[in-house]
C-alpha cells in the first residue's frame, strides 16, 4: 500500500542520523531529570490531586516520552520548506492526495522517533524505576494504552501538518512553530498535569486539542485518565484531520491564483 | 587586539549588520509577540506548578518567578548579541567560515559581530518585566533599592557571560561534530530550564554540573540568594562575576584552539 | 619601513608544505594526504596560477597560504609571516576573493560592505576616498553602486568583490576561481583588471582556476598541482613546451573511414564517441587545423569538424602519461 511505502521511507531517512540523534536523547533525559526532580521534591509529602507520592515523576516519565512522538515531529513536516523552494506546486501535482501523503510520511517519522528517541528514554526511565509500567502491564489496559499513544501521534503529526501549511500564507512558518510550541507547553500538561490546574482551565483544556499530545496518553498510563479526555481526543482526531484537508484546498486554490 | 579598537571593530560589523536585517523588520514584529507568547507560557507553567505545591524547599512563588526573569533576562541578552553562534554549525557546513577567517579580525569577534539579532530584544524587555514585578512583590527594593539594583545588574551581566561561554564552547565543538544543533538540547536548554527553579531541587550529581560544565549557578541561583538574602553575602555577586569572567575566557581559548583544527570544506 | 629591501625577498616561501585530512573517527579513521609535502617560492610581482583538477589539493594549499589551515607538516612563510599563527596579522596585506562565495554583505548595497571594510582594514579616511575613486573608475561600479549585492549580476558582483579585496591596497592579492561561471566580456573585464593591477602596482597574485585561458592571459608562471604533488612549476611556453602545445580537432566523417589514412606522425588519434568520429591531438606549432584537414581527407568524406579548447584534464593527461621527467 502507499501509504506504508511513504511511512517506510519517512523512517528510514532517518537511520542516517541514529548516533547524532543519540547525543540528542542525553540532552532530552537531562531535561526529563530536572523536571522529575522538581516534581519529586514538590509532590514528597502530599497527594496532589489524583496523583500519590512518585507518580509525578512517572508523569514526567511519560510525558519526556511521549513528546518526541507528539510534539518534537519534524518542523512543519517540512511543507514549509516546499513552500519556499517553490517545489510545493510540483508536490500538490502528484498522483497520490496530498494530505494523506504528507500525513503518512508524518507518521514515518514518528514512529522512527518512537523507537530512536522515545525508546532509549523509556529505558533509562526504566532502569531508574520511574516509567509508569505498573498500570501498563494489566492486560485489560493495554488496548487504552496502545490507542491513547497512537492518537497522540496521529494529532502530534496533524498539528505540524497545519504549522507546515501556514507558510502558504507567510512565506514561512517558524512563528507558526513558536505559537504551536508555546500553546503546547502549557496545554498538552508537558510540565505541569491539567489535573494540577484550576479547575475552570482544566475544564478548558481538556476540550482543546493539545491536551491529547501528552495529557490524556499519559494519564491513561497512570490509570487517571477520564471520559472526556477520551471523547475530546476522539473529536479532535478527526476534526484536525478534516481542518487539514479544507486549508490544504484553500491553500491550493491559492497557489493557482499565484501561478505557483 | 586592544579592548578599544576591538569595541570599535565590533560595533563597525554590529552596524551593518542591522543594516542588513532592516529589511526583514517585518519578522521583528512577529519575532516579539511569539517569543512573548513562548516565555509567557513558561512562565505560567512554572508558577503554576510552585504556587500547586505551596513552595519548593522554602522559595516561594515570587521568589521563583524572581529567578525566572532574571534567568530570562540574561537569555535574551546573550541571544541578542551572539544568536548566531548557536547556529555556528551553518558557517562550517556551507563554508562561509573561510571568509570570516581572511579577515583580519579575531574569529570569534567577526563572528560576534554578525550575530546582533534585534528580534530577541523582547526577551530582555520581558525579564526585567517579570523582575520588576515579582521584586515588587517581595519588596526587594523597599530597602537599599540601588544595591539591588547593582546586584540584579552585576547578576545579569553574570549570567550572559555564562550563556555566551555555554554557546562559545558548543560552537568550538562544532568544529569536530559539525552538527552542533544535535547538541543544543543538552548544552543549552537543559540547564536554560534548570536554571529557572532554586538549584537546591537536583540531586547533588546532577547540580554539580550546574555549578561546572554547565555553570548556570553563577548567573541566577547564586546572585539571587544574595537578593533574597538567602545565605551568602553581597561578595557572593562578585564572586559569581568572576566566575562567569572566567567561564568565557575558558570558553575563548577552547575556542581558539578549535579554530587551529578547523578543517574547511570542499577539500 | 624598509620597502624595498623587503621587496627583493621572495614574498612566498613554502617548504615541504603538507596537509593531511582525517575522516571518521577511531579505528575507522582513514588519514587522507591532500597536499603532500610541497616547495615554492614566489617573488614579489609575479602572477602565479595554480591549476589542477577538483580536489587536486590547490584551494587546500591556498588556504594554508592565508592562514585558514594550519598545515600538517613543513612551514610557510608570506611576506615574513607564519599565516596560521599570524593570520589577524597577515589578512591586512592579503586580498582574498572566492569566486564560488561572496564576502560582500548580500543584503546591502556595495558602499556599506567598503565602509565595514575600511574599519576592518584600518584604512584612513583619505586613502579610503582615494583608492576607492580609483576602483570604482577601474571596474565600473557607480552604475550598481546603489543596487543591494543579491541582484547584482554575476560580473557585477566579482568586480564589488575585486574592488572590496583590493581596499587595502594588499601586497598580494589571492584568487580562488575568479571567473567561474562569468560570461565573456566580464571575463574579459575582470582579466584587464587584474593584468592591470599586477603589472602596474606590482601586486603579487595568486590565482586557482580551471580556466586554461585564463592562465595564458594572464599568468607568468604556472603551478600545476594533482593528486597533492606539484606536477610543474613554470611559464605557459615551458608547460607548452613539455606538453607539446595539446590542440584538439574533433571531426565526424559521412561514412566509416579509413583508419590508416588518419595515422599520421605527430598526431595523436586518441578517442572516437562512435565509429565515424575521431579526436585528434595535435601540436599547435607543428600543425594547424587546415593542414590536418588536408592530410586526412584521403580517409573519407568530413560531414563536420570542430576545434577544441585545450583542456587542462587533457595537460593534466599528458603530464602524467610524460616518461617521468616532469616530476620536478
Amino acid at each position: 500500500m502507499v501509504w506504508w511505502v511513504i511511512a517506510r521511507a519517512a523512517f528510514r531517512k532517518n537511520l542516517a542520523y541514529v548516533l547524532a540523534h543519540m547525543a540528542n536523547n542525553a540532552g532530552s533525559l537531562l531535561f526529563g531529570l530536572i523536571y522529575m526532580a522538581l516534581w519529586h521534591v514538590a509532590s514528597r509529602e502530599e497527594t496532589l490531586g489524583p496523583f500519590h507520592g512518585r507518580e509525578l515523576v512517572s508523569y514526567i516519565a511519560a510525558s519526556q516520552a511521549l513528546l518526541w512522538i507528539s510534539t518534537f515531529l519534524p518542523s512543519g513536516l517540512g511543507i514549509d520548506l516546499q513552500v519556499r523552494s517553490g517545489s510545493v506546486a510540483l508536490e500538490m501535482a502528484r498522483p497520490v492526495p496530498y494530505v494523506p501523503r504528507m500525513v503518512a510520511a508524518g507518521i514515518g517519522e514518528a514512529f522512527y522517533n518512537l523507537v530512536f528517541r522515545s525508546g532509549p528514554l523509556i529505558v533509562a526511565f526504566t532502569v531508574m524505576g520511574v516509567f509508569p509500567w505498573g498500570h501498563v502491564r494489566s492486560e485489560e489496559a493495554l488496548g487504552g494504552d496502545i490507542a491513547a499513544v497512537l492518537l497522540a501521534l496521529w494529532m502530534g503529526v496533524l498539528m505540524q501538518y497545519l504549522v507546515g501549511i501556514a507558510a502558504f500564507w507567510t512565506m514561512e512558518s517558524r512563528w507558526a512553530l513558536r505559537l504551536f510550541l508555546g500553546l503546547n507547553m502549557f496545554m498538552s500538561g508537558q510540565l505541569l498535569p491539567l489535573q494540577l490546574m484550576p479547575p475552570r482551565l482544566q475544564e478548558s483544556l481538556n476540550w482543546l486539542p493539545f491536551q491529547a499530545l501528552v495529557s490524556l496518553p499519559a494519564s491513561v498510563w497512570l490509570g487517571v485518565a477520564t471520559q472526556d479526555a477520551w471523547i475530546s481526543a476522539g473529536i479532535w482526531a478527526v476534526g484536525l484531520y478534516v481542518i487539514a484537508v479544507l486549508i490544504t484546498h484553500r491553500a491550493t486554490r491559492r497557489l493557482e491564483v499565484q501561478g505557483g | 587586539m586592544g579592548i578599544l579598537s576591538g569595541l570599535r571593530l565590533y560595533t563597525a560589523m554590529a552596524r551593518t549588520t542591522l543594516q542588513s536585517r532592516a529589511i526583514y523588520r517585518a519578522n521583528f514584529g512577529l519575532s516579539l509577540v511569539f517569543n512573548s507568547i513562548m516565555v509567557t507560557a513558561e512562565l505560567i507553567v512554572t508558577l503554576l506548578l510552585v504556587h500547586r505545591v505551596h513552595g519548593i524547599l522554602g522559595w516561594n512563588t515570587a521568589q521563583v518567578m524572581l529567578l525566572f526573569g532574571m534567568a530570562t533576562t540574561s537569555g535574551g541578552t546573550y541571544r541578542t548579541f551572539l544568536s548566531e553562534l548557536s547556529y555556528f554549525d551553518k558557517y562550517l557546513v556551507n563554508g562561509e567560515f573561510d571568509a570570516v577567517l581572511t579577515r583580519p579580525v579575531p574569529a570569534w569577534l567577526a563572528v560576534a559581530g554578525r550575530s546582533v539579532d534585534p528580534d530577541q530584544i523582547g526577551l530582555v524587555i520581558e525579564g526585567m518585566a517579570i523582575v520588576a514585578v515579582s521584586g515588587t512583590i517581595l519588596g526587594i527594593f523597599r530597602l537599599d533599592a540601588w544595591l539591588v539594583i547593582g546586584e540584579l545588574l552585576a547578576a545579569v551581566v553574570s549570567g550572559t557571560l555564562i550563556w555566551m561561554a555555554m554557546v562559545t564552547a558548543l560552537a568550538a565543538l562544532g568544529f569536530w561534530t559539525t552538527r552542533v544543533d544535535t547538541l543544543q538540547p543538552m548544552v543549552l536548554y537543559g540547564p536554560q530550564t534548570a536554571a529557572t527553579f532554586p538549584l537546591s531541587v537536583y540531586p547533588t550529581d546532577i547540580r554539580m554540573l550546574f555549578y561546572s560544565i554547565f555553570p548556570v549557578a553563577f548567573g541566577t541561583y547564586l546572585p539571587a540568594m544574595v537578593i533574597l538574602r538567602k545565605g551568602p553575602g553581597a561578595v557572593m555577586v562578585l564572586v559569581s562575576l568572576f566566575a562567569a569572567a572566567a567561564a568565557l575566557a575558558l570558553a575563548l581559548r577552547f575556542w581558539r584552539f578549535a579554530v587551529r583544527h578547523y578543517t574547511s570544506t570542499g577539500t | 619601513m624598509s620597502e624595498r629591501t623587503q621587496t627583493r625577498s621572495p614574498i612566498i616561501v613554502a617548504d615541504n608544505l603538507e596537509k593531511t585530512f582525517f575522516r571518521g573517527r577511531g579505528r575507522k579513521a582513514v588519514q587522507i594526504p591532500a597536499v603532500k609535502p610541497l616547495s615554492l617560492t614566489v617573488e614579489p610581482g609575479e602572477f602565479i596560477g595554480f591549476l589542477g583538477p577538483n580536489g587536486a589539493g590547490k584551494s587546500t594549499t591556498i588556504k594554508m597560504l592565508i592562514g585558514i589551515l594550519e598545515p600538517s607538516g613543513g612551514t610557510v612563510h608570506v611576506d615574513g609571516l607564519i599565516p596560521a599563527k599570524h593570520r589577524v596579522h597577515l589578512a591586512l596585506r592579503l586580498g582574498v576573493v572566492f569566486g564560488q562565495r561572496t564576502q560582500l554583505w548580500w543584503d546591502l548595497p556595495l558602499l556599506e560592505s567598503y565602509r565595514l571594510l575600511k574599519v576592518m582594514y584600518r584604512v584612513n579616511e583619505a586613502d579610503y576616498r582615494r583608492q576607492m575613486e580609483t576602483l570604482v573608475e577601474l571596474l565600473d561600479l557607480s552604475s550598481f553602486w546603489h543596487t543591494p549585492v543579491r541582484q547584482l549580476s554575476l560580473g557585477q558582483r566579482m568586480r564589488g568583490e575585486l574592488a572590496a579585496a583590493l581596499l587595502h591596497r594588499p601586497k598580494i592579492l589571492v584568487l580562488d576561481e575568479p571567473t567561474i561561471g562569468l560570461d565573456v566580456t566580464a571575463k574579459s573585464d575582470v582579466r584587464r583588471f587584474l593584468l592591470r593591477e599586477n603589472r602596474e602596482r606590482r601586486t603579487t597574485i595568486v590565482l586557482t582556476t580551471h580556466d586554461m585561458s585564463d592562465v595564458e592571459e594572464l599568468c607568468t608562471r604556472i603551478v600545476v598541482i594533482n593528486q597533492g604533488i606539484k606536477m610543474f612549476d613554470g611559464t605557459v611556453n615551458h608547460l607548452e613546451e613539455r606538453t607539446g602545445a595539446l590542440s584538439a580537432l574533433h571531426v565526424t566523417f559521412q561514412t566509416t573511414p579509413l583508419w590508416d589514412a588518419i595515422n599520421l606522425p605527430g598526431i595523436e588519434h586518441l578517442s572516437s564517441d562512435d565509429d565515424r568520429s575521431v579526436l585528434l591531438h595535435y601540436n599547435r606549432r607543428q600543425f594547424t587545423p587546415p593542414q590536418i584537414l588536408e592530410q586526412i581527407r584521403e580517409a573519407g568524406r568530413i560531414e563536420d569538424f570542430r576545434m577544441e579548447e585545450p583542456r587542462l584534464e587533457l595537460i593534466m593527461r599528458t603530464l602524467y602519461e610524460g616518461d617521468g621527467r616532469l616530476g620536478e
